[in-house]
């Protein structure tokens, strides 16, 4: 089985919002801790699910999340910044990565942390550029 | 960082009153399994060793309580070994953020780096970032502290911020209150300042009544350990723009990395 770790440079990822905070408007960069350097996607057979992972500068234990059919999101207990997701490819069918690009968005409208997007963003683009080649590579 | 040399001091005296409670217990506890009839000493010495061997017990008992009272007491004071540490990741970051600068001339105290600490205080309600380090050599003794509580309107500072939203918070191209001007832009300045930066104009007329420097931008920063706030590292700079392009991102996330490592253990 296949786990290696595919580099990802971080420094793609120098991003910028402008917000408003209590009237002042600011600009949000995206955090160091928020991007990822490394991704990997494996099979376990024990879930019988494709699962790709994001690697961080830190690791924390993550609880899994279902909000959507096929998918399961694993969101860091602390800083609820996504660590994988777990996807039943075969059940999902084609449409796997926009499935889980959808649980991804509706784990962004129920997240308790206040802060920008960027780590759910920078994921969900990864998942776009990279999801089938990485399925692939997962045999 | 204040009172830095204090610490230093009580931090390494701890350390010997840890040391010697431990030392002198285990002759004292050799000393109860002697029989006193059995021993041969001179009898000047008698006495004492009679003395020593009535108040061993207790002498055992309060030597082990200062013990573990001077062992909890080096666990609340940050080691000078770990801030000497962190200090010198701090200048490396400074060294390398303003390279340039630096390299120019320009006084290493017009580009800090500092890193606070979150922390509970039983006297003064809610979280509060202490400072632990500073870049460079001088301006340490900063008595700097900003709420960083639960309450998002009683936030101060872009410390204060970068807390709360565990992001990266950049505040660019601020007036220059270093320099006074007309009184009427005067005003206008520090109001701007004050709001852009998230304190109070008392606040920031009282630091410039003492004389210390404000900054042009700014670049604060979460810091975490195992995904859990820490603190926060502050970037200051006496230039209108903040360093957040590609290649500081990756110095900063080298440098998070770091930091991490070493605030494990704090």
């Amino acid at each position: 089985m296949n786990r290696e770790w595919t580099a990802v440079d971080p420094a793609r990822f120098a991003e910028f919002k402008r917000e408003n905070l209590a009237g002042v408007d600011v600009t949000l960069a995206v955090s160091p801790y928020d991007v990822p350097d490394g991704i990997r996607a494996y099979y376990q057979d024990s879930l019988r699910r494709l699962v790709i992972e994001f690697r961080y500068l830190g690791l924390e234990p993550y609880r899994r999340v279902r909000n959507a059919d096929y998918v399961a999101l694993r969101i860091g207990k602390n800083s609820e910044r996504l660590y994988g997701v777990e996807v039943d490819v075969i059940g999902a069918g084609a449409q796997w990565v926009s499935l889980t690009l959808r649980a991804i968005e509706k784990q962004v409208q129920t997240r308790k942390a206040c802060g920008p997007n960027f780590n759910y963003d920078i994921a969900k683009r990864l998942l776009t550029e990279q999801g089938q080649k990485l399925r692939q590579a997962a045999g | 960082m204040r009172h830095y040399r204090v610490r230093k001091w009580l931090y390494k005296a701890i350390g010997w009153v840890e040391a010697g409670s431990s030392a002198l217990i285990v002759p004292l506890a050799a000393l109860l399994r002697l029989d006193p009839a059995k021993i041969r000493v001179h009898p000047l010495l008698a006495p004492l060793l009679l003395w020593l061997l009535g108040l061993a017990p207790i002498l055992i008992l309060m030597l082990a309580l200062c013990g573990g009272a001077s062992a909890l007491a080096r666990r609340l004071i940050t080691s000078p070994q770990m801030l000497a540490i962190i200090q010198s990741i701090l200048n490396r970051l400074q060294e390398e953020t303003f390279k340039e600068e630096n390299d120019t001339g320009e006084p290493l105290h017009d580009h800090r780096v500092t890193i606070f600490k979150h922390c509970r205080r039983l006297f003064r309600l809610g979280g509060w970032l202490v400072p632990v380090a500073r870049s460079g050599h001088i301006t340490q003794g900063t008595e700097i502290i900003f709420r960083a509580g639960d309450n998002p309107t009683k936030l101060e500072g872009i410390a204060g911020r970068a807390w709360a939203l565990a992001s990266a918070v950049v505040v660019e191209d601020l007036p220059d209150l270093n320099h006074r001007s007309s009184p009427a832009t005067w005003e206008k300045s520090i109001e701007e300042y004050s709001t852009r930066t998230f304190v109070t104009s008392e606040w920031l007329r009282r630091r410039l009544s003492q004389g210390k420097p404000l900054a042009l931008s700014y670049y604060g920063i979460h810091v975490e350990v195992r995904g859990a706030k820490w603190g926060v590292l502050v970037i200051d700079s006496k230039k209108p723009k903040a360093k957040v392009g590609p290649a500081d991102l990756t110095r900063y996330r080298f440098v998070a990395g770091l930091l991490e490592k070493v605030l494990e253990g704090m």
